[in-house]
């Protein structure tokens, strides 16, 4: 016999292992006490506003953001937050690579005409159940970043699914 | 030692397409089972949750107790028949797990600890307490997105299953560690088809396969046809073309690379095989796969996905086709069709967008002259820049500034 090799359908695919996953996520919360200037990142952007009100523009467009305004920014959003009349907004952000988008757009249940690289944010006004939802999320990713080694953190890419899979189902048509 | 168990003979030839099928990826399905169910044998994997009532469930031979709180994870190399207790209904919640799905979702390779666990420990598992409550909590979720096949919901339940399949295996990796000698207990039947479904893709000889189980090739071929009702060929061609059917959704794969990889000596046989078992032929299935409404299953190319990623990455630096094509060991070719092919567009106009777009964020955001934006973003030139902004916004770059700076500032 010769040596046994996996050779079923549990057996992946090397090439994800490497650049294109969950490999950089930041998750945490923060509280807005004086209007940011406009800032980027190269990587995937997600920002959920707990609680307040005021103003978050992008790229020059005003959105007017609440408790569950949820947002998607990449590389060419450049964004700022402005808290308006309250005195401070509190946020949940959550970073990841690039690459994650990627593979997440190949999911085989995914039509990948529907997550374009959007010109304007991809932006969607949450309920409460979907926001307490999308905040134990990164709740969870925050935990999960903290603990588990990166190489190990599968679990961190179904929570990251289901965020994209969040915001993708409750999007703003006006995206 | 202990001894080896006796396997439990199958009463009937298995049937297939009972709780998997086109209309019902990605679809929670209730199921109450009052009589006995003959034995099945599906393609896709499926995890069952027992919420009331109590049972058997005969997998490969063995049999195992059904109560509310069991959780299973049948695999396609799995035939298993239900069973309810005298007077009384299983109610059963059914989602199927598909492979193409399972196989991207578990992008990282397998390490082999888990890999050897998940098969050798159980494919029930009785549920209590915290994990318990995590599978309800995940089916719940599930369900409110049961009727919806928009994108979000499938990631969302895509998801949920991932979240499932880790529990699993979880569980498998625990009950592995406490339960190190359970793989000699099981029948041979057991085992012969668990190798036969890790391995199916190798040159397997039945005589070569016996040798090293220790048995002749009838009792070999019998011990198969007691738990799974199919010989030795008929298992290991079953494995195949359930491998190929997973494979045949990346559109890019050629049917003579699938029938290789798959372990089929030519291609005619692959052909062959492929029409006996799934009716109708590769192509046929490839079309028929990728065109049903509702599971629109094609898989994504690896290398249009690299393509991408090395696009988005690198838009702002000075790439060409040719530096992406050395740096990403494809040729100039593959990449200009492949772009032509999937996203009906070139290397130039794809580069542009993610460049314009870049620009158009710095023009409103900044002060930097034009011709800083247009290096910033990528561009040679400015004359590029501007070229290429008015063609797709229909302004040049500084009208474009002044509509948008009252806002900005």
């Amino acid at each position: 016999m010769k040596k046994r090799k996996y050779s079923s359908p549990y057996y992946s695919r090397d090439y994800f292992s490497k650049a294109i996953l969950p490999t950089e996520v930041y998750a945490g919360h923060k509280t807005i006490r004086q209007q940011l200037p406009y800032r980027q990142q190269d990587e995937i952007k997600f920002m959920l506003v707990r609680s307040g009100e005021g103003t978050v523009t992008v790229n020059a467009r005003s959105y007017p953001v609440c408790r569950g305004s949820l947002f998607c920014f990449c590389s060419s959003h450049f964004h700022k937050l402005d808290m308006g009349k309250g005195d401070r907004l509190e946020v949940s952000e959550c970073h990841v690579n690039s690459g994650v988008y990627f593979y997440i757009s190949a999911s085989p249940y995914y039509r990948t005409n529907t997550m374009d690289l959007h010109s304007p944010p991809v932006y969607a006004q949450l309920d409460e159940a979907r926001t307490v939802q999308v905040t134990e999320l990164i709740d969870q990713l925050s935990v999960l970043c903290e603990k588990t080694p990166i190489t190990e953190n599968q679990p961190a890419f179904f929570l990251l699914m289901k965020l994209f899979g969040i915001l993708e189902k409750y999007a703003s048509p006006a995206t | 030692m202990r001894s080896q168990q006796k396997a439990h003979p199958l009463c009937g030839r298995p049937v297939s397409g009972i709780f998997t099928g086109p209309d019902k990826y990605l679809t929670l399905q209730t199921v109450t089972v009052r009589d006995h169910i003959s034995p099945v044998a599906e393609d896709d994997s499926l995890f069952i949750y027992v919420t009331d009532g109590t049972g058997r469930l005969t997998v490969n031979g063995v049999v195992f107790d059904l109560t509310p709180g069991c959780f299973c994870w049948l695999q396609s190399y799995h035939v298993f028949s239900l069973e309810p207790d005298w007077g009384n209904a299983l109610e059963l919640q059914v989602l199927v797990y598909d492979y193409p799905l399972a196989s991207y979702m578990t992008y990282r390779p397998n390490n082999s600890v888990s890999l050897t666990a998940f098969s050798a420990a159980l494919p029930v598992y009785a549920l209590s307490g915290t994990v318990r409550r995590q599978v309800e909590d995940l089916i719940a979720e599930f369900r409110l997105y049961n009727d919806d096949c928009g994108s979000g919901a499938n990631l969302i339940k895509s998801a949920i299953l991932g979240q499932l399949s880790y529990i699993f295996i979880d569980l498998c990796n625990d009950y592995s560690a406490t339960h190190i000698h359970i793989r000699h207990q099981w029948p041979l039947g057991w085992i012969l088809s668990l190798f036969i479904a890790y391995s199916c893709a190798e040159d397997l000889d039945p005589k070569d396969v016996a040798e090293n189980f220790g048995v002749s090739v009838p009792t070999l071929n019998r011990e198969l046809r007691i738990t799974t009702g199919m010989n030795f060929a008929q298992s290991v061609n079953r494995a195949r073309i359930n491998l190929a059917a997973s494979a045949i959704l990346f559109s890019e794969l050629s049917f003579h690379f699938i029938s290789t990889y798959c372990g089929f000596r030519s291609e005619v046989a692959f052909y062959r095989t492929f029409r006996e078992l799934k009716g109708m032929t590769p192509q046929e299935y490839r079309e028929y796969a990728i065109a049903t409404r509702g599971t629109p299953r094609k898989m994504v190319s690896e290398t249009v996905e690299r393509i991408l990623y090395y696009m988005h990455t690198n838009y702002r630096e000075q790439i060409s086709l040719k530096t992406m094509a050395q740096e990403l060991y494809i040729s100039e070719n593959i990449i200009r069709t492949l772009l032509a092919d999937t996203l009906d567009t070139n290397f130039k106009d794809l580069l542009s967008a993610y460049r314009l777009r870049y620009a158009e964020a710095l023009l409103v955001v900044t002060d930097m002259p034009i011709l800083d934006v247009s290096l910033a973003s990528g561009f040679n030139s400015e004359r590029t820049f501007t070229r290429l902004f008015k063609e797709r916004n229909g302004i040049t770059p500084s009208a474009y500034r002044t509509m948008f700076i009252g806002d900005s500032k």
